[in-house]
């Protein structure tokens, strides 16, 4: 059956028997996606017994990525982790179940409601920076997760965690970890009734989280008031299907678990690599302060100052290339296709790599330097179609794409109108590939009047 | 065809209502509060990168800009 994909397509070379390219995988996936890169652009290998091809091309992510639901599904195996934490979500289903999921979702980030959201936004990163103080030592990592973890909270379902935020920090630390771990271990093939300790402790923190999403359905349940917030948690509750059934607890747990998870961890991440990047490049972090001086001023920014703040998104999309939070992505060939004129067999796993893409000198000169201006006028029509996909493409692409870009410039024109956070230049971050890349470590930063604020003080 | 004006088209049968395009060029699409697509389909040429970014910002390909 594998035989028309076995003739044409380079094989990478180092499989052992068995285990195939597992050993290079586990011990440095980011590496090994980076050197299957630097091989050729589609690439055979194996992940223990499955066959799998790398590709790394963006003309042939674009035409992938544009295939599913056609030719492509989303069915590659994610993992035992990934799937205790996510079930039937929105991010592992496809075909109609996808659809209806989908669909159902989709008016809840409509450009109208995102614009909304952006009111909630300000406002919880101006209550993060009350309790902050110059001079002050913080720890950005947690900061800016719990400081998401508030916001998509707040925003799709109207709900206040901050008492949870905490709690609920350590046990994604722990999940995020576990599902990384096992993501590039040999427990990636162990049956799901295999207990593995790394396994317990991955199930007891996604019960920790679960128990604060169960009380927020259950408040939202036992409130009788007439005007019910019109959020993301509403739509999930009020769905009814085309049989008039509404969402089961099970799919709505799954729903309500990757809405909170997929939609604050990324962008909290996004954030952290974003501060490290400022605090290492002053010129960049003087321009997008001159910027935000510019365009807002000493008020809080809106959403129609989102539109003015091109560079601060530069910073943004920049820090998405250079640290993608979802550093792959993995299809299957639902037929037997062609990707770049090589025929590929039904029931192929592919798989793309954020990292190994948004680090090609071939669509990114410098690649490894952090240059926002690149994402500017004229330089930004040199980037081909999918050379950039934090956000995957095609029809499943992040449902939450414009609300995590608002979100970081909002945050950063927010926190830049106040301080600048300094981070030690001797300390080291290399990205950890987790559930999303991470610095894997706390990320100490002092914090320093901005210099507008200072003057404004004077 | 005047050189002041774009032509923008969608196909609506392909458009999934994602909304990408209400975000890059604001003033040329729309999505009401049916979640129907409207949209200018004769934009000034000013906004061609807006445009151009609109349509290739669509996650089901449906915009085409000449």
């Amino acid at each position: 059956m594998n035989a028309p994909l076995d003739s044409t397509i380079p094989t990478m070379p180092g499989a052992l028997p068995g285990l195939g390219h597992l050993h290079r995988f586990a011990r440095d996936p980011l590496g090994f996606f980076t050197s299957m890169r630097d091989h050729a652009d589609i690439v055979r290998w194996q992940l223990g017994p499955q066959r799998n091809i790398f590709i790394s091309n963006p003309a042939d992510i674009a035409h992938t990525l544009q295939n599913v639901e056609k030719t492509f599904s989303m069915q590659g195996d994610v993992g035992f982790g990934f799937r205790l934490f996510a079930g039937n979500g929105i991010i592992t289903t496809h075909g109609d179940e996808w659809r209806r999921q989908r669909n159902t979702m989709q008016p809840g980030m409509r450009p109208q409601r995102v614009a909304a959201y952006s009111t909630t936004m300000v406002e919880l990163t101006d209550r993060m920076l009350a309790g902050w103080g110059t001079g002050q030592q913080v720890d950005v990592r947690v900061e800016m997760l719990a400081l998401t973890q508030k916001i998509a909270a707040k925003t799709l379902f109207g709900a206040d965690v901050t008492g949870d935020a905490a709690m609920v920090g350590r046990a994604l630390d722990v999940a995020s970890r576990e599902i990384g771990a096992e993501f590039r271990g040999v427990t990636m093939f162990l049956p799901a009734w295999v207990p593995t300790r790394g396994r317990r402790r991955l199930r007891a923190a996604i019960t920790e989280v679960e128990s604060v999403l169960y009380r927020i359905i259950h408040e939202r349940r036992s409130d009788g008031s007439v005007d019910r917030p019109d959020d993301m948690l509403a739509l999930l509750m009020d769905a009814r299907y085309d049989d008039g059934e509404p969402m089961s607890d099970t799919q709505l747990r799954d729903e309500s678990m990757t809405l909170y998870i997929a939609g604050h961890e990324t962008t909290g991440n996004t954030l952290v690599w974003a501060y490290l990047m400022l605090s290492r490049h002053p010129d960049v972090r003087r321009r997008m302060a001159e910027e935000i001086s510019s365009v807002v001023g000493d008020r809080l920014p809106t959403m129609e100052d989102y539109h003015s703040l091109a560079y601060t998104e530069a910073v943004v999309k920049e820090t998405l290339r250079l640290y993608p939070p979802a550093w792959l992505h993995v299809v299957r060939a639902a037929v037997d296709v062609e990707i770049a004129g090589h025929p590929v067999s039904a029931g192929t796993d592919v798989w793309m790599s954020q990292w190994a893409t948004h680090h090609d000198p071939r669509w990114f000169g410098d690649a490894h330097v952090f240059r926002p201006e690149r994402f500017l006028g004229d330089a930004a029509k040199d980037i081909p179609s999918h050379a950039w996909f934090p956000f995957g493409g095609g029809r499943h692409v992040c449902l939450g794409n414009r609300f995590a870009l608002l979100e970081a410039v909002l945050v950063l024109a927010t926190v830049s109108q106040r301080f600048e956070l300094d981070v030690p230049a001797d300390i080291a971050f290399p990205p950890q590939p987790l559930l999303t890349l991470q610095p894997g470590r706390d990320v100490p930063a002092r914090l320093v009047a901005a210099p507008a604020h200072a003057r404004s003080r004077a | 065809m005047d050189d002041s004006t774009l032509s923008v088209s969608v196909d609506l049968a392909v458009c999934e209502r994602y909304g990408h395009c209400c975000f890059e060029a604001p003033t040329v699409f729309e999505l009401d509060d049916d979640g129907e697509l409207r949209f200018d389909a004769a934009p000034d040429a000013s906004l061609r990168p807006r445009v151009e970014a609109a349509a290739r910002a669509c996650p089901v390909l449906a915009i085409v800009v000449e």
